[in-house]
């Protein structure tokens, strides 16, 4: 997996090389384990600059100048060995390195490091790996595979985004995930919902599952992933890099023996259904009042077969003058056998399992082909992919093509240059999620069982016999079938990414390495809602939005390397940098409503209500940077870097920062005697600091347009009755122009043992992280005028562990049996916020629950209402059978995990290989909005018990002479010491308990999982020298989630309502759910 | 070593002056998306569309559900029907008030009072019912001291007292300010002013009623001088041309979806989460108001129904099409409030003629105004009291009708508990809202009110 990195370093140094060699030596490398020749290893006469590589027979040929004896062999993942030269032709076997410490990792700014001298922790996952997972997105695939790497998947829906967090958070309103590098330039992988300027809303609740930028990777073209965690390895990107960084390094071309070319293409298909969902009853039917299960005002039980069924009357349109009933949106309504047909009161119905009806299977196809060749003085790779995702929602789908070619040139022996052009097309077809009235799950896991999403007696079924209006249970949530078919949101990505290198030897002490690279794309997006549909609910008669978002990142670096031997033991290296970037980013959007024609002609010509608004931002920071390191023989290693960063966004008065950070690396087994158990050991330290931007136009206070609503309806705005209105709003952020970056102060210490020659590591890191002068939206006093300012005062600290563990367990003849284990604990505590504020919205939510950093708490806990509880902690039960609620909100939850473990294991024999890949996280709380709602409507499995009264818990709440319940002065119940025995109602117990009327903490369940996220069985085997075209195949089998162990009640408890580019974490109102899947691929060795 | 360093360090002088050199950039300093000025015009709008949320949103329907006009049905409104009202239920009303009303009301009379009287009369009109909606939600508020931005983050309360003299005093300067004449003026309101057209006169008779609302508010504190000055100041109102609901400040609707009017938007987004209060309508059923089928619709039965106090019950009536619909304007400062408070500040000053009267009047211009004309036999039984037969029941009872979807409705029932109104379970009528959760966490001085039963200062 190294290979390329090892070749790409061994073609700089190629470049260099001296033509003065006297004598040509032929010879074959070979392993020593099966004998086969090793293909790329490399032959370097010692002292020299002089290399060769082994060509596909473990060939190689190199000239050794009069005076060399001595040829190293090095191969990544085997032992390096020294030969004399004593005859020309020469045959050298290699035993395997499982020791891996003279590995290169590349690390900050794409300076490559051997492992053995980091002094902080840095893990690489191989390209194959994020394959193997069968993800499309690549991110998500990196799931389980690093400690301290948190992979959270929004959804299981085709291109919906992956949020990364490294370590935990580091600020509180800005970006909280790591900065992506690919092949040393940073590229942009924004998460963006699309939504005009006047809606008053979080914008991120509702919408698509939309996706997360990094998703335009193609996962087959990268070599191997470094996470760097902490800003320790991270400090050299600055202000970019606050929360680590994540560098992808990319497949590159290879010198083909003879100068021919090489192919490979896979093909793999990958077949998904939905993993998990909540569960439901299907014994009762539409309206309320059924069953006998509630009481009236009275203490009567309502009579039975009360239910409200929606019915547009005769002529099957809403809004017309016939129109019967709305219906109602519970299901506490009577047996479902005892409702009859419409139309025929001597039949009854039957349930219809509507949420097991709608999803589909997911299909995904993915072809692969990559073309790589080259001779001595360049190569190059070309690589195309085409994937296409047909979701498990009906007429979702993702579509992702990539054509990529990278260049590698010696122009001299001094001069090489080379670069990367990628395009991509990407974006497909996605469907509206969550707090909508368009939201598939809602409309969808709301309706009772009574009636049927496709009974509407249209084509579809979803529609009505006119074939263009909808059927639906309820008035107010589109069918989802009409959502999924008519009220499409689509995606067009159209992106470019590039880079470009140079790199030229001055002098044998002295290099100059530069580098360029863009990355340009436009989102064009259409979400359409058709003309009948209730999304928007202030526009019922149709409504399209158009929405261009344009993004150009440029950067620049210069890099300045000198090395110096200061004698035989100590060496050094100082490399000098400077770089320059630009961010900009457009979103131009409009929308128009009420169409004249009111079906199937879908452009904006076609409304009367248009609106339009852009936005722009742009933002540039320039830096300078020192990266200074000494080594004292192989055991001693010192780095010490320094960046001073300018930015636009930094205030007026302090325009520029320096984050220094330094390492040492000591390698205590170079002091010990050889022995056969521990044959490596480092100890480590680092400190740190890292910067996070304050937010872009931050410095100063504009005029916007307010937007006046309640939180029920979309408000009033402007432009109002044709006048315009821009003042100050509670939108309205006061500025400041005296803010400073945020600053990560980051200590870690490590240690890394190897024993018995590599067949069992232990990396251990313990880490303290605390970010200051993080900025606030500060949120102050309304009657100030203003709701928020911006301000350098909050504190955080993240602490941690991590363990990974890798061992082959067995190596027998080929035979090889490895376990992995990474384990990752993250502690986050919020430390400080301004004066008197103990805590801040993160980010609107819902009235009922937020996403808030509460001093002494971990960061995005859940915020909402809590049951009063007496001192010992019972809750105070009223005398009608339920917990009384406190009004004031508290902190109710923490959606971030204890812990995260993966556990990997891999069985490989002579090309079969047979790995899995458990996935396991504990504590992470999520919100339960979905179960909570649906057992408030009385859809849940668990509401179907409702012939009965349900006792809770708790201590009695003291009762007057009336029987009416005691307050004290403060609002609070007056609790009694006598153990409760009031009942609550079915009806009460699933509304104001276990519903979402009830205090947000009792809605607030553990989402621990214990998953098999990864299952695969693979075939390698290479074709006989003979056969012509075909060098190999491999074929594989393998299952994605195959199992999930949870306590949670709803959907996969890995999923996020608000997406990767939100700062909310655990929400689950419903969420679209996640998925399964079973893959099977192929991929083809060409010549 | 020598000329290594000196060849480390003339590139980094060299980036160090590029670099900063680098970020003088269009648009990477200055906000491109927002300006840094306004108008006094866009000011005016933005107070006048803040008033017709604030007097459209929770801060008339919460009221609305306790006075048992309406009924909470679903989800939150079930709760607020159950008297569950928590900290966070009002936050967005509390910020509107505070961060999208008051501060560019303040904004318009500090960057363009001076030289412009009309545009700060209105500026001032706007804050005096804001202000008054807001005590009489909240009881003590910041006010004096409120309004500074990062000066003051912790702005103390005004007693409920001192607010009511600001509202009297603001109202006074009003009626001041727009008596001037045109040339005092630079800049001058016109469509801008989305009720008026920009014309003082009108501003003016809505200054006086207003004062005579907030004057007769104090009925239990001091009877007999808030009855007079309440008189006082509305025939002021009359002498300035005060004559029938076309003088009324409503809010103004368009059919786009931003400009709804707002009972509309959330009954057609928010379905059966509130329906029409059982004792309103069974009220109006027993004297057989012609307003009923314009207050209600048909429920499922054709029949007009509310809902009980508390209790669920979905198949009950939607309001009806008068008042939500998408363009349907919503009374705010009424001649037909003028008229009840003339009866009633009549009555409790003992001119029992004058209050019938007014009292008389007032149905029959609502009635007229509500169903397109009179109904004389209705009229005749409702409206044509005499100094013998009025009572203060009878006029509040009229008032409780007509003040239909206004927060102000709640206020008189807690002066006067008329109609006499049992609450779910036969406990309390909520009598305040629950202190703002952005007040109790960011401001200090926050009473931290949790007692939705606290009487306010002119209730007790």
């Amino acid at each position: 997996m190294k290979r390329t990195i090892l070749i790409l370093s061994v073609f700089v140094l190629t470049a260099f090389q001296s033509l003065m060699a006297q004598k040509t030596v032929t010879g074959t490398v070979t392993s020593n384990e099966d004998s086969e020749p090793l293909v790329g290893a490399t032959v370097m006469v010692k002292g020299t600059d002089i290399a060769s590589v082994t060509d596909a027979d473990g060939k190689f040929t190199i000239n050794v100048p009069a005076g060399s004896t001595t040829l190293v062999i090095k191969l990544l993942g085997m032992e390096a060995k020294e030969v004399e030269v004593a005859s020309d032709v020469l045959t050298v076997g290699l035993d395997q390195d499982l020791l891996q410490i003279d590995d290169v990792l590349i690390t900050a700014l794409g300076i490559p490091r051997e492992e053995r001298a980091l002094g902080y922790s840095a893990q690489e996952i191989g390209g194959e790996d994020i394959v193997n997972s069968g993800e499309v997105n690549a991110l998500q695939g990196l799931a389980a595979k690093s400690a301290g790497v948190q992979v959270i998947s929004s959804a299981g829906t085709p291109g919906a985004s992956t949020k990364i967090v490294l370590r935990g958070n580091h600020t509180f309103t800005g970006q909280n995930q790591p900065l992506i590098v690919v092949d040393g330039v940073p590229i942009d992988n924004s998460t963006d919902n699309t939504a005009g300027g006047d809606y008053p809303f979080n914008e991120r609740l509702t919408g698509v599952n939309n996706s997360n930028r990094a998703i335009d990777i193609n996962p087959d073209d990268i070599e191997s992933i470094t996470v760097l965690k902490g800003p320790a390895a991270a400090s050299l990107y600055g202000v970019r890099a606050g929360n680590g960084a994540i560098i992808i390094t990319t497949k590159r071309g290879k010198v083909v023996d003879g100068g021919g070319i090489k192919a490979t293409y896979s093909y793999s298909i990958d077949v998904a259904s939905v993993n998990k969902l909540p569960e439901f009853q299907h014994t009762y039917g539409q309206g309320v009042g059924g069953g006998g299960q509630s009481l009236d005002n009275d203490g009567n039980p309502e009579d039975e077969g009360i239910f409200d069924e929606a019915d547009a009357g005769p002529d099957n349109l809403w809004g017309t003058a016939d129109d019967v009933s709305a219906g109602t949106s519970r299901t506490w309504g009577p047996l479902i056998s005892n409702i009859p047909v419409k139309g025929d009161s001597t039949k009854f119905r039957t349930p219809v399992d509507n949420v097991d009806r709608f999803f589909e299977t997911g299909i995904t196809h993915t072809h692969n082909v990559s073309l790589y060749g080259g001779k001595e003085g360049g190569s190059f790779r070309l690589s195309f992919n085409r994937t296409d995702q047909e979701g498990i929602v009906p007429n979702t789908k993702y579509a992702r093509t990539s054509v990529r070619l990278t260049t590698d040139a010696k122009i001299s022996e001094k001069m090489a240059m080379g670069g990367t052009v990628d395009y991509i097309n990407s974006g497909g077809n996605k469907a509206q999620n969550g707090s909508n009235l368009s939201g598939v799950m809602l409309g969808l896991t709301r309706t009772p069982d009574s009636f049927d999403l496709l009974g509407g007696g249209g084509e579809d079924g979803y529609t009505l016999p006119n074939d263009v209006s909808q059927h639906q249970y309820f008035l107010f949530y589109d069918n989802p079938y009409w959502t999924a078919y008519q009220n499409p949101f689509t995606d067009n990505i159209n992106r470019i990414l590039g880079n470009i290198y140079w790199k030229y030897k001055v002098v044998k002490w002295f290099d100059v390495d530069a580098k360029a690279g863009v990355d340009y794309y436009t989102d064009q997006r259409k979400q359409i809602y058709a003309y009948g549909s209730w999304e928007p609910a202030n526009s019922p008669n149709g409504q399209i939005e158009e929405n261009t978002l344009t993004s150009r990142d440029v950067y620049g670096d210069l890099l300045l390397n000198f090395h110096h031997d200061f004698s035989d033991d100590f060496n050094g290296g100082v490399t000098l940098g400077g770089n320059l970037s630009e961010s900009f980013g457009k979103n131009a959007y409009a929308r128009g409503r009420d169409f004249s024609i009111p079906y199937g002609f879908n452009n904006l010509s076609n409304t009367t209500d248009l609106y339009t608004d852009e936005s722009h931002a742009k933002t540039r920071t320039s830096a300078i940077f020192l990266d200074a390191n000494i080594a004292y023989k192989s055991m001693l290693y010192a780095q010490f870097t320094s960046r001073t960063e300018w930015s636009s966004t930094f205030g007026e008065t302090q325009n520029h920062f320096t984050y220094p950070s330094a390492n040492v690396a000591f390698v205590f087994t170079e002091l010990m005697p050889e022995n056969k158990v521990l044959s490596f050991g480092k100890v480590r330290y680092a400190f740190a600091q890292a910067g996070i931007s304050p937010p872009v136009y931050s410095s100063s206070t504009t005029f916007i347009s307010p937007i006046f609503t309640d939180g029920f309806t979309d408000g009033l705005s402007f432009p109002y009755l044709g006048q315009n209105g821009i003042g100050n709003s509670q939108l309205n952020i006061l500025g400041n122009p005296n803010l400073k970056p945020e600053r990560i102060n980051g200590h870690e210490v490590g240690v890394d043992l190897r024993f018995w020659k590599g067949r069992l590591n232990i990396d251990y890191t313990y880490y303290n992280q605390t970010t200051v002068d993080i900025i606030l939206e500060q949120p102050i006093s309304t009657s100030s005028g203003y709701r928020f300012t911006y301000n350098n005062a909050g504190e955080m600290v993240n602490k941690g562990h991590e363990l990974v563990v890798t061992s082959d367990l067995v190596r027998v003849k080929g035979f090889v049996w490895s376990v992995n284990l990474n384990f990752a604990k993250n502690e986050n505590e919020v430390t400080a916020l301004a004066p008197s504020v103990t805590q801040i919205d993160l980010e609107t939510a819902f009235s009922s629950i937020g996403a808030f950093a509460i001093i002494g708490e971990p960061y995005g806990s859940f915020f909402g209402t809590a049951w009063y509880r007496d001192d010992n902690g019972n809750l105070i039960i009223g005398p009608d059978g339920l917990p009384v609620e406190n009004p004031a909100s508290t902190f109710v939850g923490n959606p971030y995990p204890d812990y995260t473990m993966g556990i990997g294991t891999e069985l490989s024999y002579k090309g079969v290989s047979l790995r899995a890949l458990f996935d396991i996280t504990q504590g992470n709380e999520v919100w339960a909005g979905t179960v909570a709602r649906l057992n408030l409507l009385g859809r849940s499995a668990d509401s179907e018990d409702r012939g009965r009264n349900y006792h809770i818990e708790g201590v009695a709440q003291e009762v007057d002479g009336n029987g009416d319940p005691v307050f004290n002065a403060d609002g609070s119940p007056a609790a009694t010491t006598t153990a409760n025995t009031s009942e609550a109602t079915a009806f009460d117990y699933f509304s104001f308990y276990e519903g979402d009327a009830a205090a947000l903490e009792q809605q607030i369940k553990d989402g621990s999982w214990f998953r098999l996220r990864e299952l695969g069985l693979s075939y390698h085997h290479d074709l006989p020298k003979k056969v012509k075209f075909f060098r190999g195949f491999d074929v594989s089998f393998s299952s994605r989630n195959v199992f999930l162990i949870t306590d949670y009640p709803g959907v996969d408890p890995e999923t996020s309502l608000t997406g990767a580019g939100s700062n909310v974490g655990g929400f689950d109102y419903f969420n679209m759910p996640n998925s399964r899947s079973y893959n099977f691929g192929i991929k083809l060795y060409l010549n | 070593m020598k000329k290594l360093i000196v060849i480390m360090l003339l590139p980094t002088m060299l980036m160090w002056s590029s670099c900063e050199k680098y970020l003088e950039c269009d648009d990477c300093k200055t906000d491109p998306n927002n300006p840094s000025v306004t108008t006094a015009a866009m000011l005016l709008t933005i107070g006048q569309v803040a008033t017709f949320s604030n007097f459209e949103g929770n801060l008339s329907r919460v009221p609305q559900i306790w006075t048992q006009h309406l009924a909470g049905t679903d989800f939150q409104y079930y709760e607020f029907a159950q008297y569950n009202q928590t900290d966070n239920d009002l936050e967005n009303e509390w910020n509107q008030l505070y961060s999208d009303c008051f501060i560019n009301m303040k904004l318009l009379l500090d960057d363009f009072g001076a030289g412009n009287p009309w545009y700060s009369g209105m500026a001032k009109i706007i804050l005096a019912m804001n202000i008054g909606l807001t005590t009489d939600t909240w009881g003590d508020i910041p006010w004096s001291q409120a309004l500074q931005g990062t000066e003051n983050l912790n702005p103390a309360y005004d007693s409920q007292e001192q607010v009511y003299q600001t509202i009297q005093s603001l109202l006074d300067e009003a009626i001041t300010d727009l008596g001037q004449p045109a040339e005092a003026n630079t800049l001058f309101p016109s469509t801008d002013d989305l009720v008026y057209g920009g014309d003082p006169a009108q501003w003016i008779k809505v200054a006086w009623v207003l004062k005579a609302r907030y004057t007769n508010h104090l009925s239990k504190r001091n009877p007999a001088a808030s009855a007079t000055e309440a008189v006082n100041a509305l025939n002021s109102a009359f002498s300035a041309g005060l004559s029938s609901s076309a003088d009324d400040f409503n809010s103004m609707h368009g059919a786009a979806g931003n400009e709804l009017n707002q009972w509309y938007a959330f009954n057609n987004e928010r379905g059966n989460y509130i329906k029409m209060g059982e004792t309103l309508v069974e009220l109006m059923k027993s004297i057989s108001d012609p307003r009923l089928r314009f207050y209600a619709a048909e429920d499922d039965n054709g029949d007009y129904t509310g809902t009980e106090p508390g209790d669920n019950t979905t198949t009950t009536s939607n309001m009806g099409d008068y008042f939500s619909s998408p363009t349907s304007i919503a009374p705010i400062v009424t001649f037909v409030e003028a008229k009840f408070i003339e009866a009633e500040a009549k009555f409790r000053s003992g001119d029992l003629t004058g209050a019938a009267n007014a009292h008389n009047a007032a149905i029959k211009e609502h009635i007229a105004l509500i169903t397109g004309g009179p109904d004389a036999a209705f009229e005749a039984a409702e409206a044509s009291e005499t100094a013998g037969t009025i009572t203060l029941t009878k006029i509040m009872t009229h008032k409780y009708i007509a003040m239909f979807t206004q927060a102000e409705a709640w206020t008189d029932w807690r002066r006067t508990d008329i109609p006499n109104l049992t609450g779910v379970n036969g406990g309390d009528i909520p009598r305040r809202f629950v202190s703002s959760q952005g007040e109790n966490v960011n401001n200090s001085n926050s009473p931290k009110e949790t007692n939705l039963f606290k009487k306010m200062w002119w209730d007790e």
